[in-house]
């Protein structure tokens, strides 16, 4: 039972699986191999077209991830993190973390490491304590990443991904010899 | 309830989950959407693959829900509070994946395919043409091919006029 809950219970999965872009970015991974792996593995399928399928599922998948990953979650979450700031120019945790990213770093640590490195950040003039940055502030700032990063996401994978990948998907394909068999007998 | 309101509920309540559960719910009006838009793919097979795809969503959003509650419901079992905390998302992440990866492609291929051909079979079945009117009772008898080959004369000791009985028809009374 104490094994079990040990790698249930794990930190490094924890840490790493923090937040709406780390969560979807990862399932999206996952199913760039899984779903191509799964088309393979069928032995209902003639060669050419599992070959075919399989590649187009593997280069949707992928191409909608980098855009995501690259383009989508920075744009929404540091856009909003920036508005945030200036709506909610009274709160210390804005002025504390200039970037989503230093934040969410922070908020991953314990509750020593946080007073140490609000004490740290506290060097450069302002000051930082748990009395101005409280975990009510710390909910908020973390609201504001994740909910622009669901709003990201959902634009994202469900609007822009499925109207701009699959564009981009025929042309790769053409250009690695892979065609449908209908094209090809045409 | 205010914009900070609202913000520090998601900043304090969000789950691993919630992210695949509002893709899969905005997949549920999109795909078919685009999949209708599309002006190359007859109208037939925009319908098939709109209908599928809706099904498919619209089986994935509740089993991203409800897998990950369930899965975390193990967490119970660890007394530490810290530890059960952290149990309880990794157990919701896993039970997201899990669902992305196997549950919905197999809920899905045991219940979409047989819905839809069960829907275009019952469709099809009202475009056939009404079957044509037939005996119920069939004889058994064999029926036996008239035989036409020529049949001539073969003794040359009576060169008469060579007789093809082939088109030769029996009108007369049998006795």
């Amino acid at each position: 039972m104490a094994g079990i809950s040990s790698i249930v219970a794990n930190q490094t999965f924890f840490n790493a699986t923090q937040g709406t872009a780390a969560q979807m970015g990862i399932k999206t991974g996952l199913n760039a191999v899984a779903r191509p792996g799964a088309i393979l593995l069928d032995n209902d399928i003639d060669q050419h077209t599992k070959k075919f399928s399989a590649s187009k599922e593997f280069l949707y998948q992928a191409i909608s991830l980098a855009m995501y990953m690259l383009v989508i979650i920075p744009i929404f979450k540091n856009g909003a993190y920036k508005l945030a700031a200036k709506k909610f120019n009274d709160e210390a945790v804005f002025k504390a973390f200039k970037s989503p990213d230093k934040f969410k770093s922070y908020l991953k640590l314990d509750e020593a490491g946080k007073v140490k490195k609000l004490k740290e950040l506290s060097k450069n003039g302002d000051t930082f304590s748990r009395n101005n940055i409280t975990e009510k502030s710390e909910h908020l700032a973390n609201g504001v990443i994740e909910t622009s990063s669901l709003i990201g996401t959902v634009l994202g994978l469900a609007v822009i991904a499925p109207l701009t990948a699959t564009k981009a998907i025929h042309p790769i394909l053409k250009a690695v010899g892979l065609v449908k068999e209908d094209e090809k007998k045409a | 309830m205010s914009l900070r309101n609202n913000l520090e509920y998601v900043g304090k309540n969000i789950k691993p989950y919630w992210p695949t559960v509002a893709v899969a719910s905005a997949e549920l009006i999109f795909r078919p959407l685009f999949t209708m838009m599309d002006k190359k793919t007859p109208d037939e097979t925009k319908k098939y693959t709109a209908l599928r795809e809706g099904l498919t969503e619209l089986i994935a959003a509740p089993t991203y829900l409800a897998l990950p509650i369930l899965a975390a419901k193990a967490s119970n079992l660890i007394k530490d509070p810290n530890k059960a905390k952290m149990a309880k998302h990794n157990l919701q992440t896993l039970g997201t994946w899990t669902a992305a990866l196997v549950v919905i492609p197999g809920l899905c291929s045991m219940a979409v395919k047989p819905f839809m051909d069960k829907i275009y079979a019952d469709k099809n079945k009202g475009d056939e043409k009404p079957a044509e009117n037939k005996l119920d009772v069939t004889s058994q008898t064999i029926e036996i091919e008239p035989v036409k080959t020529p049949v001539t004369q073969q003794n040359p000791a009576y060169p008469i006029n060579k007789v093809n009985l082939a088109g030769f028809t029996n009108t007369g009374m049998r006795v």
